[in-house]
């Protein structure tokens, strides 16, 4: 949800992001009936209460969202949406702190070299009745991947050979790919892997599998859904489930706090610290594996940040404590210039980059700098008053900065000043390393703000993809973060996590991939 | 103002056909204001991570591949055979609007209903005790409802009457199937956010007219004349006063309409004024300029209007045209 590069695709891109860990390349699901959402807890308090759940009741649930939004599931672009199919469809698999989850596939099995993948799917019906087939699996999948119809998520399904798409029986799909991937179900399934029926697309009547049914739907305004008792897996709780579209975070929490919703997914930090003591409520906070990592990006192919001296004075002289600790308010941790803290994949070897004003101070003046220009604006919340803020960071060691600030909504129009500016201000959804950096550094990738990359990083990247053994993959990924660490402009100064509220009588919602599930949420506090 | 000389209704359908071309004019500047802000919509939906080959295929079906002129003449040609083109979400913008211009004329009616009220209690009260402390009063709590940004006023009557006195939601929530004419609640706060602006600078003019009135002969002689200061008020001081009245409610709806862009994000209520802020968000074209003109039109209506009132309040003009 963004949204411009705004609230609605930075929370849109959070929920097709998210955590995964390197894992086997074979998934087996633990039984028929596992909770994958109960047992998600992302530490929020509703998540974790021993509170004893009782069935009935309705819950309704603010997320962003606007007029504009689509109820065609292929061109979901807001929070919103995606709750309402999180809760109404179910994934082949899913990702939930950090660990892949299977949901409607029984087990995943990929062959020895990583380029054929074989699904089995549960036993389970559609809300009408109707069998879950591989067949719905295999046109969903299609579906996703056609850049026409779902340029949204199409880009994550890029490496599947869709013409040779198998469906040997009901239950199993056969997915070759283009290439090897090892990491093919947390980098790929685990991402977007929603399976609907075959030639449908949502709609005010979409007909899913999942925990809750389509009542009524009216785009801009709500959605009610209705407990499906038939549910192949743990039988949802609430009678009624309504995602209520409120596009503003403060009116969210109004909404909240004047009775007209129980939960409002998304509060502002200063809303969030602001009601920390209100007993008529409680903030549920996602943990740092669900988080925004705030950063500087310098341009390392261009000066001053092509002189080493230079990043390693910027990446000292950032107080990454104050900014965590002022900007957002300490609902976060600092930052190690590394994506995915909290997240399996995380290199925790790496040595945590401290401020050191002196030793900034003598880099900067070696390289040569005494003043920098940095591009910013308030793309996302925060990111002017952190730039602000390293205006006097910079200071105390020598460096004037001038900050070039734009609009919000202006900051992703133009991309090449945004790319050729040697420094700006910038944000990532916290991905598991190994996701984030084939996304977003090496020469070929699409969005890379630092310029960091060679064609030897490129095979070492496309190299840990391959790899379909977990242990070596991870050592790989390792090699990759400490190069990062070292040589990539990124200075991720801290990571913010997702903050949510509820009324404290709604207890057992899970937040995966930023999506909240209702399916084990009761009004039982 | 119409003009004397001419027929009501020949003013009117006049004004009326100017208006169509104001509105013409309008499109046009909209249009051009879309086209020429950076970035296009596959851009802004899509975000910074999508691929090139993405961020293609989306415009292709936006249509956003063909010159900027050929696509606002097929939005014009569509317009008038009734079609107001498609949503970037692919939904049909006439869908979109329906029921969202409804809610803003319920908003708008109650909102201009307590402006009217506001400017005329307060601009006769302050225009009856001219120069006198009470006069300086008003004027000084006109200037601050005026000079008080639209989202602080929402945000302070939130606080009194949703959280403090609870007796209005603080949201303007509609669910699914819901009308607004079902929880006419939900209108009271915003209307009032939305009024309180536009009333207080509605009421200086009053005030000034009163003022004017107040020392006109006929007023004069009314007072000479023994009558008492409450008949004074209601058979000639408010009936010369109507016509600027209509003129400048007229101009406060117009701020009424930019005002509702903000008013109704605070509440999150369901109007044109929040479909407009999301559609300008993706650069949703065919939303921008559909929302724009029924904002544009809605303003054209209330100052004809404004002018047909004032005509048939003025004796001096309705004779004229007899």
């Amino acid at each position: 949800m963004p949204q411009p590069l705004s609230r609605r695709r930075f929370l849109r891109n959070a929920a097709v992001g998210g955590a995964m860990l390197a894992v086997p390349s074979v998934l087996v699901a633990c039984g028929d009936d596992d909770d994958d959402d109960q047992s998600s807890s992302t530490g929020s308090p509703a998540a974790s209460e021993t509170t004893v759940a009782t069935p009935g009741g309705k819950v309704r649930a603010a997320a962003a969202g606007a007029a504009t939004d689509s109820l065609n599931v292929f061109q979901t672009n807001g929070m919103a949406q995606y709750t309402v199919w999180y809760n109404l469809y179910d994934s082949l698999a899913y990702l939930s702190a950090g660990q892949v989850q299977l949901s409607l596939a029984e087990s995943i099995n990929s062959n020895a070299a990583a380029t054929e993948w074989t699904i089995k799917l549960k036993k389970a019906n559609w809300h009408d009745g109707k069998p879950v087939t591989s067949k719905d699996a295999a046109y969903s999948i299609r579906s996703f991947g056609d850049p026409k119809n779902a340029p949204g998520f199409a880009s994550s399904l890029a490496d599947v050979d869709f013409a040779g798409i198998r469906t040997p029986d009901d239950q199993t799909l056969v997915l070759p790919l283009k290439r090897a991937r090892g990491d093919f179900i947390e980098s790929v399934l685990g991402q977007a892997s929603l399976v609907l029926p075959e030639g449908s697309s949502g709609g005010a009547t979409a007909v899913g599998s999942g925990p809750f049914k389509m009542a009524a739907a009216e785009v801009g305004k709500s959605v009610r859904l209705v407990r499906n008792d038939d549910y192949w897996g743990s039988k949802p709780l609430l009678d009624e489930l309504e995602i209520v579209t409120i596009d503003d975070a403060t009116a969210r929490m109004n909404a909240l706090k004047g009775g007209q919703v129980e939960y409002a997914h998304g509060i502002s930090l200063a809303a969030a610290q602001a009601e920390a003591a209100n007993k008529n409520l409680k903030v549920q906070r996602s943990g740092v594996g669900i988080a925004t990592a705030h950063l500087f990006a310098a341009n390392v192919a261009v000066p001053p940040f092509n002189n080493p001296n230079a990043l390693r004075a910027l990446k000292l002289a950032v107080d990454r404590k104050a900014l965590v600790n002022t900007v957002l308010y300490g609902y976060g941790e600092v930052g190690n210039d590394v994506v995915g803290k909290g997240l399996p994949g995380y290199n925790t070897s790496l040595p945590q980059i401290e401020r050191n004003v002196a030793e900034a101070k003598q880099l900067f003046s070696k390289a040569g700098v005494t003043e920098l220009k940095m591009r910013t604006g308030e793309f996302v919340s925060g990111a002017t008053a952190a730039a602000q803020l390293l205006v006097s960071q910079l200071a105390e060691c020598g460096v004037k900065l001038t900050l070039e600030s734009l609009p919000g909504d202006q900051y992703f129009s133009d991309y090449q000043a945004l790319f050729d500016a040697p420094l700006k201000s910038m944000y990532f959804i916290n991905r598991p390393p190994l996701t984030h950096l084939a996304t977003y550094t090496g020469s070929k990738a699409g969005f890379n703000i630092t310029k960091v990359g060679n064609p030897d990083y490129d095979a070492k990247v496309a190299a840990a993809q391959a790899n379909p053994d977990a242990t070596s993959r991870k050592k790989q990924v390792d090699e990759l973060q400490a190069y990062l660490h070292e040589n990539d402009g990124l200075v991720i100064w801290g990571f913010q996590e997702n903050v949510h509220a509820h009324t404290p009588k709604l207890t057992g919602i899970a937040v995966s991939q930023s999506v909240p599930r209702f399916i084990a949420a009761s009004l039982s506090g | 103002m119409i003009g004397s000389g001419a027929s009501l209704w020949q003013t009117i359908l006049r004004r009326l056909a100017a208006g169509v071309v104001v509105l013409w004019v309008v499109s046009v500047l909209l249009f051009a204001a879309v086209t020429v802000l950076p970035g296009d919509p596959a851009t802004r939906i899509l975000g910074p991570d999508a691929t090139p080959a993405n961020v293609s295929a989306l415009r292709e079906q936006l249509d956003l591949d063909r010159p900027a002129v050929e696509r606002y003449f097929s939005w014009l040609g569509g317009l008038v055979r009734g079609d107001a083109g498609q949503s970037v979400s692919r939904q049909p913008v006439s869908d979109m609007l329906s029921e969202r211009i409804v809610n803003s004329f319920a908003l708008a009616a109650a909102a201009s209903l307590i402006a009217l009220t506001l400017a005329l209690v307060v601009g006769v009260a302050a225009g009856l005790r001219a120069s006198q402390p009470a006069d300086t009063l008003l004027s000084v709590a006109t200037l601050i409802g005026i000079s008080v940004p639209d989202f602080v006023v929402a945000g302070l009557l939130v606080s009194l009457f949703a959280f403090t006195l609870e007796w209005f939601p603080p949201v303007s929530l509609l669910l699914a199937r819901q009308s607004v004419f079902e929880e006419p609640k939900i209108l009271v706060l915003p209307a009032v956010a939305l009024a309180i602006p536009s009333g207080a600078w509605a009421s200086r003019y009053v005030r000034a007219a009163v003022v004017d009135i107040r020392h006109s002969a006929s007023v004069e002689a009314a007072r000479l004349a023994g009558l008492s200061p409450a008949r004074v008020l209601i058979r000639h001081i408010l009936p010369g006063i109507i016509g600027q009245t209509a003129q400048v409610l007229a101009a406060a709806t117009a701020f009424m309409v930019g005002g509702a862009v903000v008013v109704e994000q605070v509440f999150a209520y369901p109007g044109l004024g929040s479909l407009l802020a999301g559609a300008v968000a993706v650069l949703d074209v065919s939303v921008i300029l559909a929302t724009g003109l029924v904002m544009a039109g809605t303003v054209i209506v209330a100052f004809l209007l404004a002018d047909v009132v004032a005509v048939l309040a003025d004796p001096r003009l309705r004779k004229s045209r007899e």
